[in-house]
């Protein structure tokens, strides 16, 4: 039961790979992203216990278990996944080679599957590993040198960052780290007395090689190359989604393998904060100062993931609850941006930020799906950003002294620097002056509707916050 | 049970001496060579299954004794088996691809009638009882396999076999040494779990005895590819494929490993060595050829010394799992052994695959081959996952076994080391996908001829490939299983 | 009335002696050949018949050379060791005689050849009394008319290198028995005796004084270095490859293989039975033959790295394989001289036959000598192959095979030795890897594929082939069964 969205999305894949005519393997890819998030949705009503998948020599078990965080997680990707898909049919028809992508697309999802449903640190490990193997493909499928290139960037980043943490893996084996997962911690405590020194750096070394994927600093330079080299359906869901699997990476080693008690006050827990912060700032610095377009939103990522991981970094269920509202907020926003991005590449043909003058008039959904994840992005209340922050930002002054108001500070300059660099977009694509000559070039309605839907999610979970926030809310608590 | 100890050995070894004097002709010598090498394979498993089912009744087999404690005999414990049913499993297809790769060579009788005695004194290495008998077959081993380092018989095949037999020498004299040693200063020459030092005698000579030991791990290591006596193993590349992949990815380092194993284990005994500066010198050893291996294989663009390399530094992992003394060392170290042996012969079959059709061999000519030779690229991205070490697959297994008992120490030199396997893995990341990566993605723009246009190979070698992946996945799939048979041999069975 | 084992060595020696002087009225080649085979097969019987009598019983006995008795007379002493090595030597002439005999009918003049016979009987006649004798200047007798017949052994290909070699050769000898001889000069003068046994013990008398330990010292460096040069002893050495490389194959192995052995068993007996181990390591001399013999050992091996000619290869492996024996004897135990001796029978049959089948392998292709012309060769004739194989591997000391165990005693007794250990393991550990680096690519060379045509298959030689099938076996049979061999040395030793 636990295996089926793994499984349906797995065969979504192979049909992509197998079928040759593209309605029936549009239908079937469809079909698979449905069935997906018809699973987890099950899977977020139901309780099971964890599944073993296969034992591997030297005491590892492979396995998936069922809780707060795994719902929440798999309900998210499914979800975005499955609202791209009709986008992505008509922008691939146009790009070429269908088939490869839905395959991986399909196959990407499989393992980000895996990976939510995770038991232990191992099949977590696998599945990254995993899941960065599929979706290189989706970085490469131009072909050209520079997806190349970029695709090549991401693999040597992704495989450091992975190597960190399973090096971590290696010394937490004798510790029992490799059990599973379960909240406040899973090391055999009569190991780890006298060791904890060693074992927090163990942890920061980890944080820092999940935070890879993430794209924290250090270790980020990859991310702003890759996004805006894949095709702009990937570049959504590498940008929405597969970045929050560093997240989870970091969620789960922190609260499920080592426990917050454990780490609280260290200075690895300081590094970390600041780290995050320092991403948060220059992200955003820098996507001010990019034009091209992609890019920009890539840096835009760098600095909002990472305010989900200043939340985790927090160690309180505050922040927790602020970092995951946070990933869905800026999944949901992200997604909405890559996409009309894309939209409007595809459509004009124009790369840089500055020359989208009057693609308002000329793209009307387009914009105003733009508009309002920008501002859920910017977190400007009522959209749903603006709980995520709030959270984080409060959170962050609560517990943590100095380093939670220098947090909040930056979360608030990086707010306005991130209205600096979308919203100029907009008000020229509304506001054109004077001279210029509207042309009607709306993108179709399989490409429409996805961005209406995540958009108005954005705004309408921001509006009716409750029956969000209730949940996410228990499932923060119920990691302590 | 003399008889089946000796004859896996003496068959093969009879056949290709027979084969080089008789000289038939293809048809006929295919037969011959293949039945000759599935005749000893199914000798190998009866003996194995004969001496398990014996269990401590299995007895040794002495052929030829020289002198009141020193003989050549045989006797097949747990790891001995281990190592058997390697060989015998990997070289009837290695058979089948030489028949198809060695079309288009030269002087095939001698390369069979080597490649037949070659099985035979591999087969006598694992089966060895004592560290003489190992010595004679060591020795053996570097001149049954030298014809075949230079069968081409140009420069560089000469240079490559020169350079191969005075390394090879030069680690068999330093071995000589040990031989002395242990004469003096063990109880006998037998292996003997735990050690045979004689702690009488030993006592105030440790220093030596442990300069001893180190010289012994070089000299063993140079088959082995230690760093610093690795560097015949990139040229050895140059032989014929089957001749690299079965004996320079399989059975002549494996010998090498294998007799660490033994000196570490069965020699010794890990009671002397553990925690001392010999441990800690064989260990970084091991380290630095690790990354070494790694690294090179990242710049090297020519395939089959990629994968060279990629062997010098995987071997390491195995000598590593071995240099950490512990039993769960010795059983990573030995799960390693098999899966390494599995992936790397895959590979390199499917980089002599290319060459054998096209006679591209570096890594820039494999641009755009994987839609041309579909079941060549798609093995060897199977098998380069495997080696990367992606879970579940084999070499996960051992990575993670070495590297947790690396890490289980506790000191300092064990988590460089554990460091140092996440180096190499990060670096095979990047020497293995890049071909995957390219063969797909790019495009094929070198010119080409009939007799050179891409193509996958005819059954002789897909079958081989096909079989190999096939049977890697199944059994990193049964490594629990594997897992718990080697611990038993780690346990001292 | 003596058990007639007691007149078998004298019996050889007069037998040597004898046909000497027959032969040298034989005219026709075939029937000296055949007489010079069989006198090599009789002794060999014979000191085999004397081995097996002497072993069980573990006896040595001394034997009276005509009526005078002790001090005056002359003696023989015979042991298991001595019976061993003529026994050895009785072999090695033989097969070298055999397996050299086509090319003696081609390189020395047919009306020469029954005088070849003469100089090997008189070269065996000269073995058997250095191995034998227990008097000093009988011992110099028999070493000048060895280095006359080898003189004679190494001019009988007589061209132009082979004079110069020879003279260099005879040159160096003499110099060399010189010594010997100012050496028995000045022992007689300070002993007054010549037999050894009384010469022994007036030297322990002498030594108790505590005044004659610089002559003495002396005494013992002039012999050292009288038979080293007679021995190739480093850096006595160099008129060996010239000698050895330029003659007939027949001769290169008798002199490689025994003649160059018989002046060492002079040192090892004047060693044991004269001057005892301990007063040669008292002073040292054997620390000093023991650094002579390592350098022999690795600079024998450097210079034949670098010889293109097959002979001249093998020549300057025999003055590495004399160091080899030179350091077991510069050990100063019983255990080294023991390797030592055994070490002299490996290299003995090992050499002899690979000069024989260097010799057969360069008959197939027109008699040229260099390397790269025996390309191929092996193919031709392959028992000739296989024996060089052989002969090279066991020279390199590849298990199986005699050299081998000579490796290993030389090794396992330097462990008594506390301060020679280390340098002795490393010399012979790179001597392995110095002798692989040049046998190696020489047994690659003759099993290649040849590049030029050959000029194609020599005749058959029979005695060729049966010469290299008993050199094999004997090889084979001293690298596996070794102990046995070793255990009558290490008897033979302690009755010397």
């Amino acid at each position: 039961m636990l295996l089926l969205p793994l499984i349906f999305s797995a065969a979504g894949g192979a049909c992509a790979f197998l079928i040759p005519k593209e309605r029936p393997r549009n239908a079937c890819v469809m079909g698979a992203l449905i069935l997906t998030f018809l699973s987890a949705a099950a899977l977020c009503a139901a309780d099971l216990p964890p599944l073993r998948l296969l034992s591997i020599g030297g005491g590892i078990e492979l396995t998936l278990f069922l809780d707060g965080v795994a719902r929440f997680f798999a309900l998210l990707v499914s979800g975005v996944w499955m609202v791209v898909g009709p986008y992505a049919f008509p922008y691939i028809r146009h790009e070429g080679r269908p088939r490869r992508f839905f395959g991986f697309y399909m196959l990407t999802l499989a393992s980000l599957m895996g990976l939510c449903l995770s038991g232990n640190a191992v099949t977590f490990y696998m599945f990254y590993e995993l899941m960065t193997l599929l979706s290189i493909p989706l970085v490469l499928h131009s072909g050209a040198e520079t997806a190349i290139y970029a695709s090549l960037k991401y693999l040597g980043y992704s495989v450091l960052g992975a190597s960190m943490a399973l090096f971590g893996l290696f010394i937490l084996a004798s510790y029992g780290g490799a059990a599973g997962f379960a909240p406040g911690g899973i090391l055999d405590a009569s190991r780890t007395a006298g060791h904890e020194e060693m074992l927090v750096r163990v942890w920061l070394l980890m944080s820092l090689g999940f935070g890879c994927k993430a794209g924290m600093v250090p270790l980020q330079a990859w991310l702003p190359t890759a996004h805006p080299a894949a095709p702009s359906p990937a570049s959504a869901v590498l940008s929405g989604l597969i970045t929050k699997a560093g997240v989870l990476g970091i969620l789960r080693v922190t609260y499920f393998v080592f426990g917050p008690e454990m780490l609280r006050g260290t200075s690895a827990q300081h590094i970390l904060l600041g780290l995050a912060l320092l991403t948060v700032l220059t992200g955003s610095m820098l996507a001010y100062k990019e034009r091209p377009f992609k890019r920009r939103l890539a840096f835009s990522t760098v600095s909002q993931v990472s305010y989900a991981l200043f939340g985790l970094f927090l160690l309180t269920p505050g922040g927790v609850l602020g970092a995951l509202l946070q990933v869905f907020f800026h999944a949901v926003a992200k997604n909405v941006l890559f996409l009309a991005a894309g939209a409007m590449i595809f459509r004009t043909g124009r790369v840089n930020a500055e020359d989208y003058q009057g693609i308002g008039r000329e793209m009307p959904v387009t914009t105003w799906c733009f508009a309002i994840s920008a501002l859920s992005l910017i977190g400007i209340p009522p959209t749903g950003g603006y709980f995520s922050k709030w959270y984080l930002a409060t959170s962050a002054m609560e517990s943590c002294g100095a380093l939670g108001m220098l947090g909040a500070a930056i979360l608030l300059l990086s707010a306005l620097l991130t209205a600096g660099y979308l919203l100029p977009v907009v008000a020229r694509g509304f506001f054109p002056g004077r001279d210029y000559v509207p042309r009607k070039q709306e993108v179709g309605p399989a490409m429409c509707a996805p961005m209406v839907i995540l958009a108005a999610a954005a705004a309408l979970c921001g509006l009716i916050s409750g029956p969000l926030a209730g949940p996410v809310a228990a499932i923060a608590a119920s990691v302590f | 049970m003399f008889l089946l100890s000796l004859l896996p050995i003496l068959l093969p070894v009879l056949a290709g001496g027979l084969l080089m004097l008789w000289k038939p002709r293809q048809r006929v010598r295919q037969v011959f060579v293949m039945s000759a090498v599935l005749l000893t394979s199914a000798l190998i498993c009866a003996a194995v299954a004969e001496t398990d089912r014996l269990g401590p009744a299995s007895t040794a087999c002495t052929v030829v004794q020289f002198g009141r404690n020193m003989s050549l005999s045989l006797r097949i414990d747990r790891a001995s088996m281990v190592f058997g049913m390697i060989i015998a499993v990997l070289w009837p297809i290695t058979t089948l691809y030489a028949f198809e790769y060695m079309k288009h060579e030269t002087n095939k009788t001698r390369f069979f009638g080597f490649f037949l005695m070659s099985y035979g004194v591999v087969c006598g290495i694992a089966f060895a009882e004592d560290f003489l008998t190992l010595y004679i077959f060591y020795e053996m081993l570097t001149l049954a396999t030298l014809p075949l380092v230079m069968h081409e018989m140009d420069q560089k095949a000469r240079y490559a076999g020169r350079k191969y037999f005075i390394y090879s020498f030069s680690g068999a004299a330093a071995v000589f040494i040990l031989l002395i040693f242990l004469m003096r200063y063990g109880t006998t020459l037998n292996f003997v779990y735990g050690g045979v030092l004689d702690m009488a005698k030993a006592a105030g000579q440790e220093s030596s005895l442990l300069t001893v030991f180190l010289v012994a791990f070089f000299g063993f290591g140079v088959k082995a590819a230690v760093f610093p006596v690795h560097s015949w193993l990139p040229d050895a590349a140059v032989a014929p494929t089957p001749v690299t992949a079965l004996l320079h990815a399989v059975a002549v380092v494996k010998s090498g490993a294998f007799a660490i194993m033994r000196l570490i284990y069965f020699g010794f005994g890990t009671d002397f060595l553990f925690g001392t500066y010999a441990q800690t010198v064989a260990m970084a050893a091991a380290a630095v050829t690790i990354v070494f291996g790694s690294a090179r294989a990242v710049r090297a663009q020519h395939f089959k010394r990629r994968l060279a390399y990629s062997t010098i530094s995987n071997l390491s992992y195995i000598v590593l799992g071995f240099a950490i003394m512990t039993p769960a060392g010795l059983c990573a170290g030995l799960a390693h052994m098999v899966y390494h042996a599995v992936l790397k012969i895959t590979l390199f079959f499917c980089a002599g695959a290319v060459m054998y059709k096209t006679g591209r061999e570096y890594v820039y000519e494999m641009y755009g081959l994987a839609w041309k030779m579909p079941v060549v690229f798609a093995t060897f991205t199977v098998s380069a996952l495997g080696l990367m070490g992606i879970p579940p697959l084999g070499g996960f297994v051992g990575k993670w076994n070495i590297a947790v008992s690396a890490a289980a120490l506790g000191t300092a030199a064990g988590y460089a080391c554990a460091a140092a396997l996440i180096v190499s893995a990060i670096l095979t990341v990047l020497y293995l996908i890049p071909v995957s990566i390219g063969s797909v993605w790019r495009q094929d723009t070198l010119p080409y001829d009939e007799d050179h246009a891409p193509a996958d190979p005819n059954a002789n070698m897909c079958l081989p490939l096909l079989v190999l992946t096939v049977g890697g996945v199944a059994l990193s799939l049964a490594s629990p299983w594997l897992i718990s048979v080697l611990s038993g041999v780690a346990a001292g069975m | 009335m003596l058990p007639f084992y007691h007149y078998i060595p004298s019996v050889c020696i007069l037998l040597c002696l004898l046909s000497a002087i027959l032969l040298a009225a034989v005219r026709n080649g075939r029937a000296a050949f055949a007489a010079g085979i069989g006198l090599a097969a009789v002794t060999a019987v014979l000191s085999g018949v004397l081995l097996f009598m002497l072993m069980p019983a573990e006896e040595s006995f001394t034997f009276v050379m005509g009526h005078f008795p002790a001090p005056f007379g002359n003696e023989l002493k015979a042991g298991p060791l001595q019976a061993l090595l003529t026994m050895c030597f009785s072999l090695v002439v033989g097969l070298s005689l055999l397996g050299g005999w086509a090319d003696l009918k081609h390189d020395v003049q047919p009306d020469k050849l029954s005088l070849y016979f003469v100089m090997t009987s008189l070269t065996l006649a000269a073995l058997y009394v250095l191995t034998y004798t227990n008097d000093m200047f009988t011992g110099y007798v028999f070493i000048e008319i060895s280095t006359l017949s080898a003189c004679a052994l190494v001019m009988a290909k007589d061209r132009g290198p082979t004079l110069v070699a020879t003279l260099r050769y005879l040159f160096l000898s003499l110099l060399g028995s010189g010594l010997f001889l100012i050496g028995v000069v000045l022992l007689y003068s300070v002993t007054g005796h010549l037999l050894m046994k009384q010469v022994g013990q007036q030297i322990i008398v002498l030594r108790s004084t505590g005044r004659f330990g610089l002559q003495l010292a002396f005494i013992i460096g002039l012999f050292t270095a009288g038979l080293g040069v007679k021995s190739a002893m480093f850096p006595f050495h160099r008129w060996l490859p010239d000698a050895h490389s330029s003659t007939t194959t027949a001769s290169s192995a008798i002199l490689s293989g025994t003649v160059i052995k018989g002046t060492v068993i002079l040192l090892i007996i004047l060693f044991c039975r004269v001057f005892t181990l301990g007063m040669v390591n008292a002073l040292h001399i054997d620390d000093v033959v023991f650094a002579l013999g390592i350098m022999g050992m690795i600079f024998g091996s450097i210079s034949a790295i670098r010889e293109r000619q097959s002979k001249r290869m093998l020549a300057w492996s025999s003055i590495a394989q004399m160091g080899y024996i030179f350091t077991g004897i510069g050990l100063g135990t019983r255990a080294g001289i023991a390797a030592a001796c055994f070490h002299i029978l490996v290299h003995a049959t090992s050499k002899s036959m690979l000069f024989c089948c260097v010799g057969r392998l360069s008959a197939v292709n027109g008699h040229r000598k260099m390397l790269k012309e025996m390309q191929g060769t092996a193919r031709h004739d392959i028992l000739a192959g296989i024996g060089f194989t052989l002969g090279a591997l066991s020279m390199i000391g590849i298990p199986l095979l005699a050299g081998f165990a000579s490796k290993l005693y030389l090794a396992t007794s330097t462990m008594d030795s506390a301060s020679k250990t280390a340098a002795t393991l490393f010399a012979l550990a790179l001597s392995t890897v110095l002798n692989a680096l040049y046998y190696i690519p020489a047994i690659v060379t003759v099993w290649a594929y040849p590049e030029d045509a050959l000029i194609g298959r020599a005749p058959r030689d029979s005695a060729f082939t049966v010469s290299a099938a008993v050199s094999i076996a004997v090889v084979i049979l001293l690298g596996v069964a070794y102990a046995p061999v070793m255990h009558i040395i290490e008897v033979g030793l302690s009755l010397l």
